[in-house]
């Protein structure tokens, strides 16, 4: 059985793979074949950052005494 | 002898020069400047679809949004209806896609997705041998799902149940400041929420250990009584 078949397998009988991801091992070709993940990932990182950023936000926190 | 019709843009039509009066603005220049348009990016992402939506749009014309797991983040692969005939039979679900086209970032949601151009679709078998062939197969590479990142820190499932602190309510923004840089400092897998004044906020912040959490808030909040449900 190959590895797709496997993969495949166990998807379809309990809902998601456990011998692995069907990318598993193709970083290297990813790396070569993909262009502008940079931009994606920085998009991520911003973000994730402003979403940090909005959870701590003093305006939407009124419960300062001092200000 | 024919007429030459041709108009100079610095003459009107009855032959007058036109010259534009000094420091009077034009009338262009006091049209506001339009929106620059969104800047386009032209990407090339490869991911496993995990699923498809067909919508039919306000028109009747029918496009597809396939979901697509790359190695490191998820994007979803949009076909509008001028190129659906062409591109939608290729969403095949568990095949490996090779989406050329626009980027596009929602920046209320954080989703990424890709206005496809292009679309090759291949299995993960055809895949996994052509890397094999260019010598581009890393076998110990792992993509980084939600049970396999969890394993990888060395924690289980558990730790993934969000831990949420109350905030006293004499607290300074100073505290949440330090609060936020503590939590920043002990990163983990447990999520953590806080609740002011009866508002639950999720920090997207994780920690390694609420209970570290508790202690730092017990020694800032004089009195601080964590809710017994919430630390196990």
């Amino acid at each position: 059985m190959s590895f797709e078949e496997r993969i495949k397998g166990e998807k379809q009988s309990i809902g998601y793979s456990v011998s692995g991801h069907g990318l598993d091992g193709l970083k290297p070709f990813i790396d070569k074949r993909s262009i502008g993940r940079e931009f994606a990932l920085q998009f991520l990182k911003d973000f994730e950052t402003s979403e940090q950023n909005r959870a701590f936000a003093m305006e939407e926190t009124p419960i300062s005494p001092e200000e | 002898m024919g007429e030459d019709r041709s108009v100079s843009p610095a003459l009107g039509t009855d032959g007058m020069q036109r010259v534009a009066p000094i420091n009077v603005p034009t009338p262009e220049a006091d049209i506001p400047v339009k929106k620059e348009r969104e800047k386009q990016t032209r990407v090339k992402y490869l991911g496993l679809l995990t699923g498809i939506r067909k919508i039919q749009t306000k028109t009747g014309k029918l496009m597809a949004v396939g979901q697509c797991e790359g190695i490191d983040f998820k994007f979803s692969v949009v076909v509008f209806p001028k190129d659906y005939d062409i591109l939608s039979p290729l969403l095949i679900e568990d095949s490996v896609l090779l989406v050329e086209g626009f980027l596009k970032c929602n920046s209320e949601n954080g989703e990424i997705s890709v206005v496809a151009s292009t679309i090759k679709s291949h299995s993960i078998s055809t895949l996994r041998k052509q890397a094999q062939e260019m010598d581009l197969f890393d076998s110990s590479h792992r993509v980084r799902g939600k049970l396999n990142r969890i394993a990888a820190l060395g924690g289980n499932e558990a730790q993934m149940k969000p831990f949420l602190l109350p905030i006293p309510s004499g607290a300074s923004k100073q505290d949440l400041i330090d609060l936020k840089s503590f939590l920043m400092s002990k990163p983990g897998l447990t999520p953590i929420h806080i609740e002011i004044s009866g508002k639950r906020i999720d920090t997207k912040l994780s920690v390694s250990d609420p209970h570290h959490v508790v202690e730092w808030a017990k020694k800032r909040w004089t009195g601080f009584v964590p809710r017994e449900k919430e630390v196990s």
